[in-house]
């Protein structure tokens, strides 16, 4: 059946490649600028509709693929989720395009020379939904019920060593750490660390968010769309530009594309490179693309044999043509890579990825496989990508005698089997890399709960430990760097490629940017 | 005629019994942990094990089970895992769009099929028949998701007639029915083939009978043997048909609902499957085990309205 479905869209890509050509001219067929001035009689003063560009009645439409887990950014780590309440919620900080750490809630921070106490100073006059004031009683009761056991943050182990909080005055918030935690700062960052607001039934926030971002929630009917509506009282002067913001929930990929070009949507973020490639060269399209944080792997289960010799995972690595994995899955929309971190990290070290399919039968042979042997490749059926990559590479690991049987895996099976009960031999997926280097390579630590490729290196983990708690920024990437090259040799799984973020919208839609991290960004978005 | 009530209620509650029962074994089967699909792949397992001690999801399978039962008993069918709404609440918003599309569907079925089996019927082997019958082989042949995506592309993408895919909501009837059409249409030929040919089947065998011979001996005029002798007496086995075809076009519902991305019971109930939301799955296994019933009944009222016999039988 999945089988059926998959040939079936390539052939709709075919069609839809061939329906692009015919439907430029009509692509850009949303409503019509409205003039200034025009609107209702209530807005008298020319002063407001000047700095409120045509701010009329209008509405973004966005298609996004799935429904989100309720808005409380405490309850899950969801993607489609946290994309969402980034535009609900702030935090203490928050980053810029090329990942620098800028003010949000809090207007500037400083360590204690011994990295065990946070000061943060916040912004006056932030108002929450409800209409309250911020103040640094809500920063304290936000972390307080997110390090509660009983909230049950699936995040809240990231944020740990915040041991308490005092609150000398109402702008002032300190935190108290134990033990100086180089992640911590950049953490904040997420939208995992939203501030919410205190003395309200936080019990009620998973369904009315309540928040003091740019947008607040008007509606959410499941599996339909979420609707989204300006916050009145915004800190920050001039956005968000559109007053309503229309999230549909449009699961399948050719559907996306047919909204977008049949102009009944607006804007349709996180495309595959498959999509892109169908609409690049339309000019009733833009697309707008950005490397992103995400690293697809090959998975290899240390723990099972052939894998427990380091010989055989390398030669896996050799025998793997990343160039033709980036054309033939992401057609063209990602970048090689042979480490864990992507190359837009400070701390990216980067390793050579030689193709080299006649070493690898070398190194199979001199690890007692000179024929090969035949294993089990699992791939998620959610992901078309990882499907793709693995036909991809079992024909290119067929030229050693690796015989792969393609097993494909729906997502609740693969999330339970192959990641939480470690039972795979090899699988392909990728793993999104936050602001901190740490959050991904944690990931090969012996004693990370997900270390589902079952590696074990001392030395590693001593490195790892030794880089979440340098402060020093040079000694911290010589750490890293270190750990990068244990990691291109041990092959504890087979780096593939950074994706690239890809965004693609109607002419009349601007100033979509992209920030390194995974969540949709609206409030500096512009429509004509 | 009571007891025949009292039959038919008691299978048709152990029909609902037996269905979310297997609804319910094959969620235990499949591998997979709701809690772990709510909080994503991050997730502190310490996290993911107290959120499946408050989903109740570390007691036995068959107390699990009971529980449900109860509660559905009582009217409750519990909260779903991934919306945290009431069940209820959610299979309620989405019945209209379903009942809705399987309606259109169903009629548009009718539509076809009555005017074009009856032609052929009468006129076997002629150009119209012919057509009934090519149109009939390629209507039954056709997935309907695959026509779906045809009609999607030509008549939305191409011409942007119809809206693509996302549903405008039910604040808009008249673009909500609108939305509608083009699934409708796709999910509609393959059940307008098949009754065609039941149709063009059935009717042709009833203008051969000897009551169509006396009615004609009669004088009474062509057209009225036809719609009201013939087709009267040929639309027992079509009716039987279109009876099952309800539950068909619920089901193709599924498919055709995430072609075109409508929010219906369809959708919710694959959506159900793959994040293992039991208490949504069962909900919509509950609701539309329940609406095929009472199609099923609804054409056994109707073979007593068509058949006189059947009606002093009962």
């Amino acid at each position: 059946m999945t089988a059926q479905r998959r040939g079936l869209r390539g052939g709709v890509a075919m069609m839809l490649a061939a329906a692009a050509l015919t439907v430029t001219a009509c692509g850009g067929a949303t409503a019509p600028a409205g003039s200034p001035g025009s609107g209702s009689g209530a807005s008298t003063t020319a002063t407001t509709t000047a700095t409120v560009p045509a701010a009329g009645a209008k509405t973004l439409t966005v298609a996004i693929p799935g429904d989100p887990i309720g808005f409380d950014p405490y309850l899950t780590a969801d993607a489609n989720t946290v994309a969402l309440t980034w535009n609900l919620y702030d935090q203490l900080v928050t980053v810029d395009a090329k990942g620098n750490l800028q003010p949000d809630l809090a207007t500037s921070w400083s360590y204690s020379a011994d990295g065990r106490t946070l000061t943060f100073h916040l912004r006056s006059g932030v108002r929450f939904d409800d209409g309250h004031t911020l103040t640094s009683a809500d920063v304290k009761s936000s972390f307080q019920r997110m390090l509660d056991p009983a909230t049950k943050d699936p995040d809240a182990s990231d944020y740990r060593v915040i041991a308490s909080i005092d609150t000398p005055d109402p702008s002032t918030v300190v935190m108290h750490l134990s033990s100086y935690d180089a992640a911590l700062l950049s953490d904040l960052a997420l939208p995992f660390a939203a501030i919410e607001p205190a003395g309200v039934d936080l019990a009620t926030l998973k369904t009315k968010p309540d928040g003091t971002g740019p947008y607040e929630l008007s509606s959410w009917t499941p599996g339909q769309d979420v609707v989204l509506k300006a916050n009145p009282h915004y800190w920050q002067p001039g956005l968000p530009h559109i007053p309503t913001v229309d999230l549909k929930i449009v699961p399948d990929p050719a559907t996306q594309i047919a909204d977008l070009l049949a102009g009944s949507i607006d804007l349709l973020p996180g495309l595959s490179g498959q999509q892109a490639s169908q609409l690049k060269g339309n000019s009733g399209v833009t697309l707008t693309s950005a490397p992103s944080g995400n690293i697809q792997i090959m998975a290899i289960n240390n723990a099972r044999k052939p894998f427990n010799d380091v010989r055989v995972r390398q030669a896996l690595s050799l025998a793997v043509n990343r160039d033709a994995v980036v054309q033939g899955a992401w057609f063209g929309y990602a970048t090689p890579v042979g480490t864990f971190l992507p190359p837009n990290s400070p701390y990216y070290s980067p390793q050579p990825t030689p193709y080299d399919p006649a070493k690898a039968k070398q190194l199979l042979a001199q690890a007692g496989y000179p024929n090969g042997f035949s294993s089990v490749l699992d791939l998620p059926s959610l992901y078309p990508v990882h499907v793709q990559t693995g036909q991809v590479i079992a024909a290119q690991l067929a030229q050693i005698g690796v015989q792969l049987k393609l097993n494909q895996v729906e997502w609740a099976t693969w999330l339970s089997q192959d990641y939480a009960k470690r039972q795979y031999d090899l699988t392909i997926i990728s793993h999104t890399g936050r602001l901190d280097p740490d959050t991904l390579l944690v990931r090969f630590t012996s004693t990370y709960p997900y270390n589902y490729e079952n590696y074990r290196n001392p030395a590693y983990d001593t490195l790892i430990a030794q880089g979440r708690a340098t402060q020093d920024v040079a000694k911290r990437r010589q750490i890293y760097a270190q750990a990068q090259q244990i990691l291109a040799t041990d092959v504890p799984a087979v780096f593939l490629d950074v994706s690239d973020n890809i965004a693609a919208m109607l002419p009349s839609v601007s100033g979509w940017r992209w920030l390194p991290l995974a969540v949709e960004q609206l409030a500096q978005v512009q429509m004509k | 005629m009571a007891r025949f009530a009292a039959v038919r209620a008691g299978s048709a509650a152990l029909t609902l019994l037996v269905m979310t029962a297997v609804t319910f074994i094959v969620l235990q089967v499949l591998p997979g942990n709701p809690a772990l699909l709510i909080l994503g792949m991050d997730a502190d397992p310490a996290a993911v094990a107290r959120v499946n001690a408050a989903l109740g999801l570390n007691q036995p399978p068959p107390v699990r089970y009971g529980l449900w039962l109860w509660g559905a008993l009582h009217g409750s069918l519990g909260t779903s895992l991934q919306f945290s709404q009431p069940v209820t609440t959610l299979l309620l918003q989405r019945l209209p769009l379903t009942l809705s599309l399987t309606a259109m569907a169903a009629g548009f079925a009718l539509l076809i099929a009555l005017p074009l089996g009856m032609v052929a019927a009468v006129r076997r082997g002629g150009l119209l028949d012919l057509l009934a019958d090519a149109l009939a082989q390629v209507g039954a042949a056709v997935p309907a998701f695959w026509l779906g995506i045809i009609v999607l592309m030509a008549f939305a993408v191409r011409r942007h007639w119809f809206p693509a895919g996302s549903f405008p909501g039910w604040n808009h009837p008249g673009a909500a029915l609108l939305a509608l059409l083009l699934p409708a249409v796709a999910l509609g030929v393959a059940r307008a083939a098949v009754l065609t040919r039941l149709l063009r089947q059935s009717v042709s065998e009833a203008l051969h009978q000897d009551f169509v011979r006396t009615a004609r001996a009669k004088g009474v005029p062509p057209g009225r043997i036809l719609w009201r002798h013939a087709l009267r007496a040929a639309a027992i086995a079509p009716l039987t048909v279109f009876g099952l075809q309800v539950g068909e076009l619920l089901a193709g519902s599924i498919v055709i609902e995430n072609v075109f991305s409508l929010p219906g019971l369809g959708r919710l109930v694959l959506y159900a499957i793959s994040t293992r939301d039991l208490p949504t799955l069962e909900g919509c296994v509950l609701l539309i085990a329940t609406l095929v019933m009472l199609a099923n009944f609804a054409v056994d009222l109707l073979y007593a309205v068509l058949d006189p016999r059947l009606r002093s039988a009962a």
